[in-house]
This record gives C-alpha cells, sequence and structure tokens, in this order.
C-alpha cells in the first residue's frame, strides 16, 4: 500500500507537505524536490521559502500568521521557483488537524500550479481592456442589445452622438431619434427581423446631440448561445452622411457640369441648378437674377419655386437703386445674409412687403462673380423662416454660386467663339495668300494620295489649270523616265506613313524638263491618324548639273588604279590591299595561285570564301577592330587552298598613310605557319598527358606561388569540392569550414612568410554540401640558392579517423554521465592491501576532494556512528573471501547532513588465487528514502490534498476492469461514494458529443498503452458540464498480467471557461471590425514592434493573417513613401505630448492599389509616466476620399476652362475705353487743321477745336486711371474701417475654401483693439481676399510639409496698419519678384495675374504699399500697409514722418510708382 | 432753305457728338447730332439726312437696332458705322444688311471722307 501510496503522489499534480502548529515545515512530497531542485532536507523547517517568489512571501507568512489561529481551511496563491529559475504561479491551500481537545496539530496542504489558468486570466483581462479601449475608440457607433432588441451596452462614440449616459438612453424609446420619415420604413424591418432572429442592415437618419440628422449605415447581427438562442444584438452604425452628400452633390454637379459642357441653353442649366439645390438643402427656395450685360440692371429671375409675381417684381430694377438684397448684392458685390426678412431695417421698402406676402422669411444671397472679378448675377436661398446659414450651406452656396457663374460665362464664351471663328476664316484666307506666293510648288494629298490643292506657283509653272492638272500628274507632268521610280516610291510612303523624299524631272509649262527635289510629310490628327501630305518641290536642277561634271572627273581615277595592280601580282607572297575603310579592293597573283581562284570570283568580298568557317568570323571582326583602331592588328585564320586542304596563316596587316598621316588605305601580307603550329601543339599535348595522371591521383593536389596564391588544383580538387566556391587564384577553390578557415589561413600566411612546411588539420565542404575532414599539407620547392620557387601540397580525407576518435570521446564523458545521473559511482578494492579506486561520483558521493587517495580510514570517517558495525562486518566477510557483498548504510556528512547509500560488491580472486580484489558500485539512495519516508506519512492527509486541488486519483486494473476511487473522484463524478465503478458507469457521466473519448481510451488500454492524458467534458444529472483533465500511468503486473493504472483527474472548468470567453470576445471583435472597415493594432513603442494586429488591420495593409505577424519594417514599407515623414511625426509628437493620435495616410499595396486610412491611437503609459505602447484604430476611408476627390478634380477642370476667355474681355473693355476719346482727338485735330488752312484761316474754331482735343486728351488718362480701380464699380468710398473686423469677415469667407484645402489657418488679430482705417471697405477686403487666395493657391501643390497660413493683423507703427498674409507655399524666385505686379504676370499656369496688379493700385490709392519678400523657409509673404486713422494730430505727423515704411529686409520688393 | 447735303451723327459719346459735326461742316455740309437713336427717328427732317453716321454700341436702342428699324420704315438712309470697339466681327453683317461703310475709332479725316462721299454718291467706297 505504501508503494501504490507513493506512486498516486508521483502522479498527483501538485505539492504535497505537512507543517507544525508553529509554521516549521516537516514533510515535503517528492514533487518538491522535482519542482524547486532544492533538497528536501534543506527545504524542511524554514527552507522551503528560498523557493518562493520575495515578493509573495511576505504576503505568504502574514496569511500564515493570520490563519494559524483559525480552524478553517485557508488558501494563497504564490509564485514558486522551478529548478530551471522560471517562476511558476501555484495555489496553496491548507487544511488544519485537530485533536480531540480542539487544539490544531497539525497543518497539511497542497500546492497545484495554476499558472495557466492565472495565465489565461492574465490574457482575458489584457484583451478585455485593449478590446474596451479599441471599441472605444471605434468612429463607429457600436452597441450590444438585448435578445428583445433594448440596448445593453454602447461605446464612447455612440454616448457622445446620442449626448446621453448610458443609462439615460436605456429608459428612452428604442426609435428615440431616429428621423420621423425613416420611421415607417425601418421599424417593420428591424421588427421582423429581432422577431426571426436573423441579421439586417438599414440605412437610416439618426439625429445627434445636437439635433441635426446625419445618415447611418447600420448593421445588427444576432449572437446566440450553446442551444441557438438569441444571447444578444450586436449592433453597428456607421456614418455616412459625409459619403451620402459627397454622392448626391457629386451626381448633382456632374449633371449640370454636363449640361454646361453640352451647350444646354443657360435659362434651363439654371432651373436645374434651383431644383437641384432645393433637393440638397431641404426646406429653401433657389433663385439665381442675373445681371445684364451693361451690369446696370437686373434682367430676369429664374426661381422655378418662387411666384411668377415675385420673380416679376425684379425684372429690368436697376442695380443703383435700392430694390431687395439682391440689387445690393449685385451692386456691392458682397454676400447679404438677411437673417430675418421682418427685423431687418435694411430693406425697409415694397420688397419687403411682397416677401412678406409670398412667405419669404429670411433671405441669403451670394453674388455670382465671373473669373474677372465681374458680377453676373447673385444666387439666393430664401425660407420660410428666420435663419442664417451653417457651414455646410455656406459651403454649398459657394460651390453653387460657382456652377452658376461657369454656365453663365460659357454662354457669354460662345459668343466670343462665334466671333473668334468668324476671324479664323480671314487668316485662312491670308495663309491661303501666303501660300500661293511662295516660289516653290506646294500641293496637298489625301490620305489616300490624291491631290487637294496645289499653289498659285505650282499651275504657273506647269502652265495648267488647278482642276485640269489633278489627275494627270504622273502622265504629264514627271519625265517618262522617272514616273514609274517615283509611283512606286510613293506608294511605299503612303503605306508606311512615312515621309518621302526623291528627286525626278517636272516638265515646265514651255516643256524644258527641270530636276525638283520633292519633299512630302504626313500631317496626323490627335488621334495620330494620318490627315494630310504636305508637298513641296524646289527646283534643283543647277545643282544636278554640277554633280554630273564630278561624276567625270572620278572616271578618270580608276585608270590609276590598274596600274597599281599589276605591280602587286608580282610580289613573291601573297598581298591584299584595301580602301581606307578596310575593304578588300585587290588581291595578288599568288593569292589566286595558292587558292586556285580567278580574280572574278573573288569580286567583292568573295574572297571570305576561302577563310575556313570556323575562323571567319574572329577574322573578320579582327579586321573591323584594327580599322577602327587605326592600328594594325595580326590576325591567324585557315585558308583553302586549291587542292581542299587547309593551312594556317599569319595576316599582317600595314596601314597606308598620306603626307598628314591619314590613313588613306590597307596593304597586308599572308604567311604560312602551318608548320611552325604543328610543332608548338606538340609541346601543349605533352604537359597535357602530365595534368591527366596529377588530375586523377585520388588526393587534392595543389601548387601555390611564393607569395601563397594558388596557382593550380588537380581534377580532384575540382569534382570533389563545392563547386560554387571554384574562384580566381587568389581564393581557395576548396570552401574550409568557418569555424576552421581562420586558424587555417592564418597559419598558412604564417608558413608562407617563414619557409616552414604547412600541416593543419580542417573541414573542407563537399560538392553535395557535406563537410570533410582533411589534412592539408604543404612543402616548399627552393633553387639552388634556397629561395622558395613553389609550393606543394596535398589534401587527405580523414574524416573516419576524424569520427572514430570522437565516437571514443563521446562515450566516456557518457559514461561519466550516467554514473553523475543515477548517482552511482564505482570502485575497486584490495582487501589485503587497503588500496581503493574510485570513480568521480563515489568522491562526490562522500563529498570527499576528487584524487585524494582513497583509505579506509577517511571510510570509515564518514560512516554514521550507528552503522560502523556494518562496515567492520562487510570487511570481516571480505577478508575471509566472501564474493558478494550487498548492505544498506548511512553517512554522516561534516555538515551533519545524512545520506542513505547502497553498495553492491563482487570479488574477484587474481591468476594463482593468492588475493582478491573487490569491484563494486555505491548509489545514493537517500532521496528515494527520504521519498519512501515522506509517502508512508502522506497516506493519511492525501484524500485531503485532493478535495483542496479538485483532483481526484484512482487506479484501474485492465485484466479485470477493477477501479479504486479516491473519495474526491467520487465528488468530482457525483456519484455515492463507495458506488462500485466500473467502465460502463463511468462512461454514462461522459457529454454525449465526448463519447468518441471514451471509446479512444478503451481502445488505448486494449493495446495495453502506458501513457493517458486527455480532456473531456462530463455531463451532470443536473445539466452542468464539467471538463476535466485525466492523467494516467501504467506498469504491466509481471505477477498477475495485464497493465495496473494509477491516474489522477483534474476538474479544469474554471480554466476552460475563461480561455473560452477569451476567444469568443476576440471573435466578436473581428467581426465588428471587418464590418466597419476597422482594423485595430498594439504596438510596442520602446522596441518599435508590432504586438497585435487584428484579421481586417492585416487586410488593411495587404497582408494575410495566415502569414502571422509581419515585422515592423514591412508594416511601414506598406506605407506611401510620401506619407512616410509626417506620420512619423505624428506619431513622435504624440508620444512626447503623451495624447491621442489622430492622422491619415495612404498604403500602396504591392499590387499597386492604393487604400487612404484614417488612424486614431492611444498612448499606453507604464508607471513612470513614459508611452510604452500605442493601442489604436485604422479605419479605410478609401471611399470617402474618391468621392471627394473627384468631385474636387471636376470642379477646378471647369473652373480652369472658364479663365481662358477673362484675359481677351479685359483688352477689348479696355480697348473700347480709350478708343472713344482718342476718336475724339484725332477729329478735333483734323478740324483744327482744316480750319487754319482755310482761307481766310478760321482761327477762333481752330482754338475751340484745339481746346476740346486737350480736354480729350485728359479724358483719356481719366480713362486709364479709372482701369486702375477696375475691380470697384464704385468711386472709393471713404469711411471709418476696422481692418480687424474687415480681415476677419473675409476670413469667414474663405474658411470652407480652406478646410477643403486643408489649409493650417492661424490668425493674429487683436479683436480688442480696432485698427482703424480710412478708405473704401470693400475695396480693402477685396485685396485682403486676393492675397488669402494667392496663399491658398500657392500651397494647393504642397504635400510634404503642413499647409500653414499666417494671417495677421498690426499696428506696424504709430502710423500704419499692417496686415500680413504668409504661406508655405511654393514661393517666389528673383525673377518672379521683379514682376509679380505687372499686369499680366503669373506664376499659375492658369492664372491671371490681375489681381496683385489691381490690388496694388487700390493700396496706393489708400495712400499705402503692397510688398512681396520670400520666407526664411519655404513661401512667401505678401503685406500692405495703410496709413492709421489719426487718434491724435501727433500720431499723424510721427506717421507721416516714417513713410516710406523702413523695410530694411535686402529681399524686398517693391516698384517704384 | 439750306443747299448743303443734311448729315446726321448718332453717338451717344459726347465728344464725337462735339468734334465730328465741325468736321463735316469743314468738309461742306449740314449736319445734325443726336445722343440716342430714339432721338433721331423723332426728328422732323429725318428723310432730308443724305447720310447717317451711327455708333455701334449705345445705351438702349443700338447702331444695328436703328439700321434695322429704318429699314422696316422703309427709310433709305445710307449709313457709316462708326464704332470703339476692337472686335469687328460684326461689319459683315452690317454691310450686307446695307450700310455704305464701318470704321473704327478712331478714324482720319480722309476715311471719313471717301465714307461720306461714297454715301452721298450711292457707290461702294474704296478699300481701306
Amino acid at each position: 500500500m505504501e508503494s501504490e501510496l507513493e506512486r498516486v503522489v508521483d502522479v498527483l499534480p501538485g505539492l504535497v507537505w505537512t507543517a507544525l502548529p508553529d509554521g516549521q515545515i516537516d514533510f515535503l512530497s517528492r514533487r518538491w524536490s522535482d519542482y524547486t531542485g532544492l533538497g528536501t532536507g534543506e527545504s524542511l523547517g524554514h527552507g522551503w521559502q528560498a523557493a518562493v517568489h520575495p515578493q509573495d512571501l511576505p504576503r505568504l507568512l502574514a496569511g500564515w500568521r493570520g490563519d494559524s489561529r483559525t480552524s478553517e481551511p485557508v488558501e494563497a496563491q504564490v509564485r514558486l521557483r522551478r529548478r530551471d529559475g522560471k517562476y511558476r504561479w501555484f495555489l496553496f491551500r491548507a487544511q488544519p488537524s485537530a485533536d480531540a481537545s480542539g487544539r490544531i496539530v497539525k497543518w497539511s496542504g497542497l500546492g497545484s500550479d495554476i499558472d495557466d489558468r492565472i495565465q489565461a486570466e492574465q490574457a482575458l483581462r489584457a484583451s478585455e481592456r485593449r478590446f474596451r479601449l479599441i471599441v472605444d475608440g471605434l468612429p463607429v457607433l457600436l452597441s450590444t442589445a438585448t435578445p428583445d432588441g433594448e440596448l445593453d451596452q454602447a461605446n464612447r462614440h455612440y454616448l457622445e452622438y446620442f449626448g446621453a449616459t448610458l443609462e439615460e438612453l436605456k429608459a428612452r424609446e428604442a426609435v428615440h431619434a431616429l428621423h420621423p420619415d425613416d420611421r415607417e420604413r425601418v421599424l417593420p424591418i428591424r421588427r421582423a427581423a429581432i422577431e426571426a432572429g436573423r441579421p439586417y442592415e438599414i440605412e437610416c437618419r439618426r439625429r445627434r446631440a445636437d439635433g441635426v440628422y446625419r445618415w447611418f449605415h447600420l448593421r445588427a447581427f444576432p449572437l446566440r448561445d450553446a442551444e441557438g438562442n438569441v444571447a444578444l444584438w450586436y449592433r453597428l452604425q456607421i456614418d455616412i452622411e459625409d459619403q451620402k452628400r459627397a454622392e448626391a452633390l457629386l451626381t448633382g454637379e456632374k449633371r449640370l457640369l454636363e449640361m454646361v459642357a453640352n451647350g444646354h441653353p443657360m435659362p434651363d442649366i439654371l432651373e436645374a441648378l434651383c431644383r437641384f439645390v432645393e433637393s440638397m438643402v431641404s426646406g429653401c427656395y433657389c433663385s439665381i437674377v442675373l445681371v445684364d450685360p451693361s451690369g446696370t440692371k437686373l434682367q430676369e429671375t429664374i426661381a422655378p419655386s418662387l411666384a411668377a409675381e415675385f420673380n416679376d417684381a425684379v425684372r429690368g430694377w436697376p442695380i443703383d437703386r435700392l430694390g431687395g438684397p439682391c440689387q445690393t448684392v449685385a451692386r456691392d458685390n458682397v454676400q447679404v445674409i438677411m437673417s430675418d426678412v421682418a427685423s431687418d431695417d435694411r430693406w425697409r421698402n415694397s420688397w419687403r412687403g411682397l416677401a412678406q406676402k409670398h412667405g419669404l422669411r429670411s433671405c441669403w444671397s451670394t453674388p455670382i462673380v465671373s473669373q474677372a472679378g465681374k458680377v453676373l448675377g447673385t444666387f439666393a436661398l430664401y425660407w420660410s423662416e428666420p435663419g442664417n446659414p451653417n457651414a455646410l450651406q455656406l459651403e454649398l452656396i459657394e460651390q453653387f454660386t460657382n456652377i452658376a457663374s461657369i454656365a453663365i460665362e460659357r454662354a457669354q464664351r460662345d459668343a466670343a467663339l462665334r466671333r473668334s471663328e468668324a476671324r479664323l476664316a480671314e487668316a485662312e484666307r491670308e495663309l491661303q495668300r501666303t501660300i500661293d506666293a511662295l516660289p516653290i510648288l506646294v500641293a496637298t494629298y489625301r490620305p489616300d494620295g490624291s491631290r487637294i490643292f496645289v499653289n498659285r506657283t505650282w499651275q504657273d509653272y506647269t502652265g495648267l489649270p488647278f482642276d485640269v492638272a489633278i489627275d494627270s500628274e504622273r502622265t504629264t507632268i514627271v519625265h517618262p523616265e522617272d514616273g514609274a521610280r517615283i509611283a512606286q516610291e510613293w506608294e511605299k510612303s503612303l503605306a508606311a506613313g512615312v515621309p518621302f523624299e526623291a528627286e525626278m524631272r517636272l516638265r515646265r509649262a514651255d516643256g524644258e524638263y527641270r530636276w525638283h527635289a520633292v519633299r512630302r510629310v504626313p500631317a496626323r490628327d490627335e488621334s495620330g491618324a494620318i490627315a494630310r501630305w504636305y508637298s513641296v518641290g524646289a527646283d534643283i536642277e543647277e545643282r544636278r548639273r554640277a554633280e554630273q561634271a564630278l561624276r567625270q572627273s572620278e572616271a578618270r581615277l580608276s585608270e590609276a588604279e590598274r596600274q597599281l595592280r599589276v605591280t602587286l601580282d608580282t610580289i613573291p607572297v601573297m598581298v591584299w590591299r584595301g580602301a581606307a575603310n578596310g575593304y578588300v579592293q585587290q588581291l595578288n597573283q599568288r593569292w589566286f595561285e595558292y587558292t586556285g581562284t580567278t580574280p572574278e570570283q573573288m569580286r567583292g568580298r568573295r574572297w571570305k570564301q576561302c577563310v575556313h568557317p570556323d575562323d571567319l568570323e574572329r577574322h573578320v571582326q579582327t579586321g573591323t577592330d584594327y580599322v577602327a583602331a587605326g592600328m594594325p592588328i595580326d590576325s591567324e585564320a585557315r585558308l583553302r587552298r586549291f587542292d581542299g586542304e587547309y593551312r594556317r596563316f599569319l595576316f599582317r596587316p600595314a596601314a597606308a598613310r598620306d603626307e598628314n598621316g591619314d590613313i588613306v588605305g590597307w596593304y597586308g601580307t599572308i604567311i604560312d605557319i602551318e608548320d611552325r603550329k604543328r610543332a608548338e601543339e606538340k609541346v601543349v599535348e605533352a604537359e597535357r598527358e602530365l595534368q591527366r595522371t596529377i588530375d586523377h591521383i585520388p588526393v587534392l593536389v595543389a601548387t601555390y606561388r611564393p607569395d601563397g596564391s594558388r596557382l593550380y588544383v588537380n581534377q580532384r580538387v575540382r569534382e570533389s569540392t563545392d563547386r560554387s566556391a571554384a574562384g580566381d587564384s587568389q581564393t581557395p577553390p576548396v570552401s574550409i569550414h568557418p569555424d576552421d578557415a581562420e586558424l587555417a589561413e592564418g597559419k598558412w600566411r604564417a608558413c608562407v612568410a617563414s619557409g616552414e612546411p604547412f600541416e593543419v588539420e580542417h573541414r573542407i565542404r563537399m560538392g553535395d554540401g557535406t563537410y570533410r575532414w582533411h589534412l592539408t599539407r604543404r612543402v616548399p620547392l627552393r633553387d639552388d640558392t634556397g629561395k622558395i620557387i613553389r609550393w606543394y601540397g596535398v589534401g587527405y580525407d580523414i574524416e573516419d579517423r576524424k569520427r572514430a576518435e570522437e565516437q571514443l570521446r563521446r562515450s566516456e564523458a557518457l559514461l561519466a554521465k550516467a554514473q553523475r545521473l543515477s548517482l552511482t559511482g564505482s570502485f575497486s578494492f584490495h582487501p589485503a592491501t587497503n588500496d581503493a579506486m574510485w570513480s568521480e561520483e563515489v568522491y562526490r558521493i562522500y563529498e570527499v576532494e576528487p584524487g585524494t587517495r582513497a583509505t579506509l580510514a577517511m571510510i570509515r570517517s564518514r560512516y554514521h556512528p550507528e552503522d560502523l558495525h556494518l562496515l567492520e562486518e562487510q570487511i570481516a566477510k571480505m577478508r575471509s573471501g566472501a564474493t558478494d557483498l550487498d548492505y544498506e548504510h548511512r553517512l554522516l556528512m561534516p555538515d551533519g547532513s545524512i545520506k542513505h547509500v547502497h553498495m553492491v560488491a563482487q570479488g574477484h580472486r587474481g591468476e594463482g588465487g593468492s588475493s582478491i580484489e573487490y569491484i563494486g558500485a555505491v548509489q545514493d539512495v537517500t532521496q528515494r528514502r527520504v521519498a519512501e519516508e515522506g509517502l508512508r506519512r502522506s497516506e493519511a492527509f492525501l484524500a485531503k490534498a485532493q478535495r483542496l486541488s479538485l483532483t481526484g486519483s484512482f487506479s484501474f486494473y485492465s485484466a479485470t476492469g477493477e477501479f479504486t476511487w479516491s473519495d474526491e473522484l467520487y465528488r468530482i463524478f457525483e456519484f455515492e461514494q463507495g458506488t462500485p465503478i466500473s467502465l460502463e458507469l463511468v462512461a454514462t457521466r461522459y457529454h454525449p458529443e465526448d463519447r468518441h473519448v471514451m471509446d479512444e481510451v478503451a481502445e488505448g488500454i486494449r493495446r495495453e498503452l502506458p501513457d493517458f492524458d486527455y480532456e473531456h467534458r462530463l455531463l451532470m444529472p443536473n445539466g452542468t458540464v464539467k471538463h476535466i483533465r485525466v492523467v494516467a500511468h501504467g506498469t504491466a503486473d509481471n505477477e498477475r498480467g495485464g497493465i495496473e493504472y494509477f491516474g489522477a483527474v483534474q476538474d479544469v472548468t474554471q480554466r476552460l471557461v475563461a480561455e473560452e470567453e477569451l476567444r469568443r470576445s476576440e471573435a466578436y471583435l473581428a467581426e465588428a471590425q471587418k464590418l466597419s472597415h476597422t482594423g485595430s493594432w498594439v504596438v510596442d513603442y520602446v522596441n518599435r514592434k508590432p504586438i497585435y494586429s487584428s484579421e481586417e488591420h492585416h487586410r488593411l495593409f495587404g497582408f494575410d493573417p495566415a502569414n502571422g505577424m509581419p515585422p515592423w519594417r514591412e508594416w511601414m514599407d506598406r506605407i506611401d513613401p510620401e506619407d512616410r515623414p509626417r506620420t512619423k511625426e505624428l506619431v513622435e509628437r504624440s508620444s512626447r505630448e503623451k495624447t491621442d493620435l489622430e492622422m491619415d495616410y495612404r498604403i500602396c499595396h504591392p499590387d499597386g492599389t492604393v487604400r487612404y486610412v484614417h488612424d486614431v491611437g492611444h498612448p499606453v503609459l507604464n508607471e513612470a509616466g513614459e508611452v510604452v505602447e500605442f493601442v489604436g484604430t485604422s479605419v479605410d476611408v478609401t471611399q470617402r476620399r474618391l468621392a471627394e476627390d473627384a468631385l474636387e478634380k471636376a470642379r477646378s477642370e471647369l473652373a480652369r476652362v472658364t479663365r481662358v476667355m477673362s484675359l481677351g474681355a479685359l483688352t477689348a473693355s479696355i480697348a473700347h475705353e480709350v478708343n472713344q476719346p482718342l476718336s475724339g482727338i484725332i477729329t478735333n485735330a483734323s478740324t483744327c487743321l482744316r480750319m487754319l488752312a482755310a482761307d481766310p484761316p478760321n482761327i477762333e474754331g481752330a482754338r475751340m477745336t484745339a481746346q476740346r482735343t486737350i480736354r480729350d486728351g485728359n479724358r483719356a488718362a481719366d480713362v486709364i486711371t479709372r482701369l486702375r480701380a477696375l475691380f470697384s464699380k464704385k468711386a472709393a468710398a471713404t469711411e471709418t474701417v476696422d481692418l480687424n473686423e474687415a480681415t476677419r469677415e473675409v476670413l469667414a469667407l474663405v474658411f470652407s475654401d480652406m478646410l477643403r484645402n486643408k489649409i493650417f489657418l492661424r490668425t493674429e488679430i487683436d479683436d480688442d483693439h480696432p485698427l482703424l482705417v480710412t478708405g473704401d471697405r470693400v475695396q480693402l477686403q477685396q485685396v485682403i481676399l486676393n492675397l488669402v487666395r494667392n496663399a491658398v493657391e500657392a500651397m494647393s501643390e504642397v504635400d510634404d510639409r503642413p499647409r500653414h497660413l499666417l494671417v495677421r493683423a498690426d499696428a506696424q507703427d504709430l502710423g500704419h496698419a499692417r496686415l500680413l498674409v504668409k504661406d508655405a507655399g511654393v514661393g517666389l524666385d528673383a525673377q518672379a519678384m521683379e514682376r509679380l505686379f505687372d499686369a499680366f504676370y503669373t506664376t499659375k499656369e492658369d492664372g491671371m495675374g490681375i489681381g496683385l496688379s489691381v490690388s496694388r493700385s487700390i493700396i496706393e490709392n489708400h495712400g499705402g504699399r503692397l510688398w512681396a519678400e520670400p520666407n526664411d523657409g519655404p513661401g512667401a509673404t505678401f503685406s500692405f500697409s495703410i496709413p492709421r486713422l489719426a487718434e491724435n494730430a501727433t500720431a499723424e505727423r510721427t506717421g507721416e514722418d516714417v513713410w516710406p515704411p523702413n523695410l530694411n529686409s535686402e529681399q524686398q520688393v517693391m516698384r517704384n510708382s | 432753305m439750306d443747299s448743303r447735303p443734311l448729315i446726321s451723327v448718332v453717338d451717344d459719346d459726347e465728344s464725337v457728338r462735339e468734334s465730328l459735326p465741325d468736321l463735316l461742316q469743314e468738309f461742306g455740309f449740314a449736319v445734325a447730332a443726336f445722343a440716342s437713336a430714339e432721338e433721331f427717328l423723332a426728328f422732323d427732317r429725318l428723310a432730308e439726312t443724305r447720310c447717317l453716321i451711327l455708333d455701334v454700341a449705345m445705351p438702349g436702342m443700338s447702331g444695328p437696332d436703328l439700321q434695322r428699324e429704318l429699314l422696316q420704315r422703309r427709310q433709305q438712309v445710307p449709313i457709316v458705322f462708326i464704332t470703339a470697339h476692337a472686335d469687328q466681327s460684326v461689319f459683315p453683317r452690317l454691310i450686307e444688311l446695307g450700310a455704305v461703310a464701318c470704321l473704327r475709332k478712331p478714324f482720319s479725316d480722309t476715311q471719313l471722307r471717301e465714307a461720306v462721299d461714297a454715301a452721298l454718291d450711292g457707290r461702294p467706297p474704296k478699300e481701306g
């Protein structure tokens, strides 16, 4: 029974102990030692504390002290150090036992390993914390609901959107905040889905806390419990308002712009625009009033939803008379927001009555301005309620005003187009005249070659009329000899579409043919197809004649050549002569004799036929090379003799040079070298034979130069070693094992230096990639003087020898280790001499310094005094010649500890039988003894321990199927104590779905498997489910047969439930993320290491979740390179300031797709307050961004198109204004002259007309002055203007523009102190607007840095107010600065430039200056400065003194004017 | 009764109305000047006008409007158009409707003389 208990304790997954009432441990199960590595002896008493984690010990001890006084079971969780130094969590439970008097006499306890459970719980907590952070961070409304649809949980965003706490929201109706128009549609869907328990999707509007309705996409799906009932609803609502609006806007704008582009009548477009606006902004009435072309009166109203009476009242109204707000808007070119018609006193006339009569309570009217700044009309929204526009409405108004402007300008542009078409026709006629006047023949052809047109010169030359000439050109004009050739080439050009060039004779009207150079080129249309051929023909008759004369003089040269040929043929070697380009021109007679050919056969380049085909290419290449280099190069090639035999020849060329040293030709000899070559080859063959011998020796052979570099290796080296390493002579042909390489090479270098023979063992990489040991030897060869001239090296494979050595070493080590592990030492002993030999382990057991002489006295000193008699008995036995010894005894160590030792020995008689030698083994059995002791004592509290650890134990005998169960096991299975147990009974508790486990176990028992470790579920009669883990070990019962199993069963339900919860919450999260296109992530910021990335986050970045976590670098690489610096900066800032992170960037997938991502991150701090992690979400906003981009693109494209006309319109206007007085001046001057020329002269009349001339001259000057203030429709008014306020108003106007352009606007305006100036408020605002717009445009291309815009209004000095606009845009270069204020200069490809010039004149009219400077960093700063309104006379004078402002910057730009 | 031929000038620009009549008188014509087409239509000696010098762009009824009006009233007054606009694209249309000449401001006295002479002779003026 004791050994059985011992086994049970062994399999029990816990540490068993008992303690005395004073807390000292008096027993520890063997598992304690196994686990902690501490000996039982050192752990008893208080020794065990060493294994407890220092942080947990005080708590454990305090708990102990506190609990010792009670008699209740106590428990504590502490970390215990394992033998490898790692800590694991244990649950310690202890139970006191009391004697009859109730006094506690003993504590017994069990420590079970709960580390896995603790880890799982911690992971769950961490995951839940992350989950909460992520859920709260999701920019969607996320909530859960009860099975019947009642709100249960909601994320932060949800609560913020509805502006209420969770409790308040729960108290509300389920459909609260649902738009009334959506209820009828949405509620039945929702109700039906909830009843059916199936997922549903709805788009509906929800009211935000501030009363605004926004569109949401709602998705809900049920989560089911094990029975399939709905456990809760998961609801996700994504804000799609922006997307919806952007889509609607895009569609609407597109349709309108298409109408514009297709040339629909303007009133139709404007009416469609009004209707569209009314559909976008519900409840408004839209109206567009057009101003007539003269800009003096209102022309027409387009307002489909307003009463005709109201619209008609406006028609023909002069804009300078007081009417309604639209007159004011048209006159002043400013927006008017009339929030309440009834209380607004600006239009207290009949208009107000009329508006009120039609129920119009507010009106927001905006000027429709052309690109040139002219008011084309007004765009107004009327409402039946008083109110002010919000930011969104202002933005819409601006967009639609813009479209209206495009439509109106388009109509005007069409008119201009018609005018320019007329001008084009005139230009074409002019071109026709020019072409006719050209002194060359001009013609055009269709793509099929038929002629369309010929010019006057052509007709004059041929004498043919235009229409007659067309189809008879070839037969009547082109010379008959040229006709066919020309026709053919012309066909070719036509087919290929390449220019045609030819010289041909053309017949003149008088019958003479003259040479012409004719060139025809194709002209292509936009698609690249040929539309026309243009042909010109120039007379080249004279040039042709000059060429003819040249040809005759060349003929005379050839005679001289013939003379030279005769000379060459007489030379007795083969000789050739060639031109400067190397072409063979002549071969001498020897050549023909050798090759058996004739000069006719060798004509051209046919000499090549005599060269051996294998040599020809190289030989010709050599020729090309030396001609190119201008330097003779020898060449060898075989030439075929007349009898067919090839012989080798040396070709040796020489250059012939003229007096300037320029090469004019080549000569060469061809010499037979066949015999010499053959002699050389014999030597080579002999060497090759030697080589083969060396190559086949079965050792590695190599030779080296005196400097150690390799000269040669034999074939064996090349074959057997790593081919990839075959290098030049500087690198070894063999790959030496990296571990050996340094040693081998170092030694080699030393040997090379000293001349000593070299010998080393190293591993070499073989052809198959394995390494084999080699012994390499190299010896020097010296010449007579003793100088080394070569090294010879050989390498032998010594792998097999090496292996044998290694084997031996290892088996010795193994033996020593085996003894160490089994705590068994061996010894020999001669009783006759008392000589003893001990193995190392014996020394260790006796705790004696190894090597100490082993004497009987020393052995005696270690024997436990009580066991000394055993030693004496054994020695006596040995002396008497006993052969076998086997006994156990104790040792008493110097430190007082006791060891149990088992001694076995055998006596061997030596030769002659004289003496006997004992060889034996000593085994340290202390541990076993202690364990046995412990087991005996543990029986009493084993059951208790099992109870504490929820662990039962059992034994099972396979032969009979007999079970023995501990009490705790009965409790786990919930069987009556003592019930006879059988496999069948156990099976009744198995969970139906886990029955297969039972079958597998039965099968395992049948096959007599020794070990079982499995988990399964139990289904209890009351329906609860338990998870248990079963561990069993079987040993064969040798006496009875069969196998006896001992096992433990642990209830692990708690742990599994924790794990399951963790898995479930992660699954919910993944689903939510997929639905909302939102990924979440956790990053270790300190180590730049991704810790966690949801599946959706993986997908967002284009990673496959199945491939695990990519490293940090790969994530970064997916971010668009342009966005990387910015995102890095934002993350660093967030880390520095410990604020939430929010950023937008793009991700580029490897397949080229681009995703736009919106990131929100939250920094996680450690105890020291440093950022260690970021937890965040990434939302895919690509769809939204693309919609926005498309809208923006369409808008800017059309805006650019409309600008083209502005310049022409402006110049025409200027011309008209100046021409009027000019006309008067000239007429008057003419009259004046005539009056003076009359007889008698009319002096009085002349004086009057002269006076009128002067007046008209002044008038012309006035016109120029007036043009300068072109933007202003009225004379510069003088009123007191607060520059601060004026600037604020302008900024409000362009605010939406800035939002769209992502401008970071900073204003430095002191609203508390007005900055008063005298001037025209509207004009000044136009200047400010112009500067701000320019700055915004200058930054439109900037993507690599923030688009900062600074607007500052301040007092520059006592006398001046200054406004400064500083951008971070493209900046200005010096050249641009000089011309910046020229009327038509612009740095923008689509800009007008007039704005700055007009702005400057406005500011100068106000007595101020406008200037520009480049910034230190990127961008430019535009400023103006105008006199401040004098607060007193002194200030004004001071102001005068300091003007112009002291601008000491060298880069300032100022034009004197 | 004045025996000189009567020439009428219609132009909204005052400097033209002052300078042009003086020059025409120097040429030896009788002149009447009007600031608008409406005033001219109300002129009691309209029928006697031998030549009408007419501005193209005017507020209210424009020059071409007046030309059409006269055609409808079957008043065959030879017209010389003058204009300060650089754009000459309207000229061919005006000539087609019967105008004698179109002059671009500013014009020389010679150009004016030739145009008026052509109007009085009932023949087209020389190119120029």
